[in-house]
């Protein structure tokens, strides 16, 4: 159970060592599809983790999740900026709400042990 | 099991790196732009390079109009140089300056009481004066004074009372009158037979003529008051 948990912060301070050591700026104007993707994968970060204490966690359920979370959610970014109407917004929404239930979740597996 | 967790770690792991990466590059994209909206700062962007352009052109106008002043300026003070150097000549000429070069000093001195034997005592008048200052004048005399009074256009030289007066001054006798020019051809002029000097020399007066080689001529003091004399403007001139 614990190691989910261990391997996300590893994996964590891994990635933001290498987001550090590559000398590469993000155009301003991508900013809002990378926080929809960083959105997306800490969504489907806290459904991992949720799932190895539940047990029935499912390899290709998360990285499906986590790839077609991803995609409709900057499709739904573009389609916003497109149509003039800050559509990506439902995608925060889905996936803040979804980060506080896993969280939540989360929460309660830890406290019961 | 045991080869079923590994891929779940590796697949929690790869995500969480991701996450990672990600997330560095949106705090860095962010901080870029602190403080200003991701969306606007392309459109500021845009605006900031015009301005930058046009700032770059201002700033050309701005040298080449700098540099249009400059050469005014420097025509000006041009003009206003020549013009000085004009006046100061023009006061020289006029007699408003001191002056100073090669001349003659004439002194003359009545006839001091007891020592002419002649009863009839005679004094230096106003015209032997005037008449002196323009064979000075006609010598080629440059510069000429009476007692420290400058001659110019203006000046008189009557009697007023029981004084001579020059330039409204009175002044009294020694009279030492100072000329600048030709020292050799101004003396020759004042030592002709028949001229002023031998005139008042015959009449018993203390004349003497030096020639020297720095005579210095004061200015005249003030200026003429010239209220109503207006120069005359020519047409097209």
């Amino acid at each position: 159970m614990w190691l989910g948990l261990w391997l996300v912060v590893i994996g964590l301070a891994v990635g933001v060592a290498i987001g550090l050591k590559l000398p590469l700026v993000v155009p301003p104007a991508y900013t809002n599809y990378i926080g929809l993707a960083v959105l997306a994968a800490l969504d489907s970060v806290f459904g991992g983790i949720r799932a190895t204490m539940e047990d029935h966690y499912d390899n290709l359920i998360f990285l499906t999740g986590f790839f077609s979370n991803a995609l409709l959610a900057a499709g739904l970014a573009f389609l916003g900026d497109r149509l003039g109407v800050p559509l990506y917004l439902a995608a925060v929404v889905a996936f803040g709400v979804r980060i506080f239930q896993n969280l939540g979740i989360i929460r309660r597996h830890l406290l019961k042990k | 099991m045991t080869g079923n967790r590994v891929v779940t770690a590796l697949s929690l792991g790869a995500v969480s790196l991701i996450l990672g990466v990600l997330l560095t590059f949106q705090l860095r994209a962010t901080s870029v732009v602190a403080g200003l909206p991701y969306d606007q700062t392309e459109q500021l962007t845009l605006e900031f390079n015009n301005l930058t352009k046009q700032n770059a052109g201002l700033e050309a106008l701005a040298a080449n109009l700098q540099k249009q002043v400059d050469e005014a300026q420097a025509g000006k003070y041009g003009a206003l140089r020549a013009a000085e150097a004009e006046l100061k000549g023009d006061d020289l000429a006029a007699g408003f300056t001191a002056v100073t070069g090669p001349g003659v000093k004439i002194t003359l001195n009545n006839v001091t009481a007891g020592t002419s034997a002649d009863t009839s005592v005679y004094v230096i008048r106003d015209e032997d004066l005037l008449k002196l200052v323009n064979e000075l004048d006609a010598a080629g005399a440059e510069a000429v004074s009476i007692n420290g009074q400058r001659i110019i256009a203006t000046s008189e030289i009557r009697l007023a009372g029981s004084n001579i007066d020059v330039n409204l001054q009175p002044i009294a006798p020694p009279f030492v009158v100072l000329a600048i020019g030709n020292s050799d051809r101004l003396a020759q002029n004042l030592a002709m037979a028949g001229g002023v000097l031998s005139f008042l020399q015959d009449l018993g007066i203390s004349v003497s003529v030096e020639e020297e080689s720095r005579v210095v001529v004061p200015g005249y003091q003030g200026r003429p008051d010239l209220s109503h004399a207006q120069p005359v403007v020519r047409p097209g001139g």
